[in-house]
């Protein structure tokens, strides 16, 4: 069964600039996709359609079903982890951000505790409850927005960029938690051997259009198509 | 940051448990009102004030020195108000002479100073005091439970989480911009800080609206949910209330 299905997305921008030219795109339940291209390509645009906070003209389904048909049920199975943890942790404490989607969701106290003990301990940061988000580290501030998405037994987990800014030992820990997640994921990145370790698919993304897709050993090996869109072949591919 | 970084931090969670956080918040907020409604010419009642207040610091522990940290947030107001008095030249009827000096400055500016110094002072000490004691989502869930309006109390939810980050972001200009003008002039650099603090107010906008984005990811419906729960309101939390209460009545219209 498809976990997400996009049919001819287009999205403009109020200002008028085109996010996404009539994108269509299908990604299989259990699949791990990545999603390639320059700076202004629209992934970050499409991300944001799979859990209908953008609303552009053309299909999503999630499991089948249109996003906006159950917005509630649709953000409980879409989660989106941000770029920026500074924009995913806005709570005072590491908790009250994980507890944030449950207590929106209504579980009850005793669950949204278990939930939110149980998530923290699946991202290394078991005892950080309490804290700041200020005062975690970028590692831990990564992790921190993970916990905020498994605690709502998300069976999607979106991507924007997670390698960025991480350390080679912060990034790939980053990359092994990501591996063992046991969800779709689809993870929208510039970072190629991240591509090349997680994904089994590639798309390519350039300004607004799907330019290709493929197994992700192809589309990495394919140097004038990387070329192409502004994207450098892994070093040692 | 934190107060509690203190040998007497178990003393303080003792009193923190002790009193119920709304108790705090109702009877800071009664305090601040009542002495900032209170002329500065009717000053003994600034001393039994300054009194009440320093019964709850001792009561509280809290570190003296954090404390003045806090105050240093009063300095800009009075630094002003306090070049106002000495700028403006004086009228003749107005002008009386500065203690221990030859200047001769607006008496009415220099009552405006002292109470200026004085609210501010006592204000920003009492504010501090259940910052100190409780844990700040305790204090936020209060301010709901005390039906302050939602948009208040996220507006303060979200300055304790963000003016970190802004500050940061602040900074990292300010050294963007000695980088590229290590000896500017002071005015130059001056007039920079016009500019930077405007791409600050468009970075905040920005972000406020990927956090908005983050917020509705994961379901927000316009009510901010805290696990954080209260316990029952007790008749000592109301006579507690009421004492204090009656105290500011008493120093107010004695």
């Amino acid at each position: 069964m498809n976990a997400i299905e996009v049919t001819n997305l287009h999205y403009t921008y109020p200002d008028g600039t085109h996010g996404l030219r009539g994108v269509s795109l299908c990604v299989p339940e259990g699949a791990c996709l990545g999603m390639v291209g320059p700076n202004g390509a629209g992934k970050s645009t499409l991300l944001l359609h799979l859990n209908g906070i953008l609303n552009g003209h053309g299909g999503v389904r999630v499991f089948g079903k249109p996003v906006h048909e159950d917005l509630q049920a649709a953000r409980q199975i879409v989660g989106l982890v941000f770029q920026n943890p500074d924009d995913q942790l806005f709570m005072p404490t590491v908790f009250d951000d994980v507890a944030f989607g449950p207590l929106n969701l209504g579980w009850p106290e005793e669950r949204v505790r278990e939930a939110v003990t149980r998530a923290l301990e699946s991202v290394g940061l078991t005892g950080h409850g309490d804290r700041s988000p200020h005062h975690l580290s970028l590692g831990e501030q990564k992790r921190a927005s993970i916990a905020t998405v498994l605690v709502m037994d998300c069976r999607i987990v979106v991507f924007d960029e997670p390698t960025t800014g991480l350390d080679p030992r912060g990034r790939w820990e980053f990359i092994d938690l990501i591996r063992d997640l046991p969800a779709t994921k689809i993870i929208a990145t510039h970072d190629l051997d991240l591509v090349r370790e997680l994904c089994d698919r590639v798309v390519v993304m350039d300004d607004g259009h799907l330019v290709a897709e493929g197994p992700a050993a192809d589309v990495l090996a394919d140097q004038e198509l990387l070329e192409e869109h502004g994207l450098a072949k892994p070093l040692d591919g | 940051m934190s107060p509690c970084d203190h040998p007497e931090q178990a003393t303080r969670r003792a009193l923190a448990r002790r009193v119920d956080p709304r108790v705090a918040v109702v009877c800071v907020l009664a305090f601040v009102t009542v002495q900032a409604a209170t002329p500065i010419e009717e000053w003994p009642r600034f001393v039994a004030y300054a009194g009440l207040l320093l019964i709850a610091v001792i009561a509280s522990r809290v570190s003296l020195v954090w404390l003045l940290k806090r105050l240093a947030l009063a300095l800009p107001f009075v630094i002003a108000v306090a070049m106002s008095t000495l700028l403006v030249r004086p009228s003749a009827d107005s002008a009386v002479r500065l203690p221990g000096t030859d200047l001769m400055v607006s008496g009415p500016l220099l009552i405006l100073l002292a109470s200026v110094a004085a609210k501010a002072t006592l204000s920003i000490v009492a504010l501090s005091l259940p910052v100190a004691l409780w844990d700040f989502p305790v204090l936020v869930r209060a301010l709901q439970a005390l039906r302050i309006p939602r948009l208040f109390v996220m507006l303060i939810a979200f300055m304790w989480r963000y003016v970190y980050v802004l500050g940061d972001e602040a900074r990292r200009m300010v050294q963007a911009r000695d980088a590229r003008s290590p000896r500017g002039r002071l005015v130059r650099r001056v007039l920079v800080v016009g500019s930077m603090a405007g791409s600050l107010f468009v970075r905040g906008y920005e972000r406020a609206e990927r956090v908005g984005q983050a917020m509705v990811a994961r379901g927000y419906d316009g009510r901010l949910r805290l696990l954080v729960p209260l316990r029952r309101f007790r008749a000592a939390d109301a006579a507690a209330v009421l004492v204090v209460a009656g105290a500011l009545c008493a120093m107010r219209l004695a």
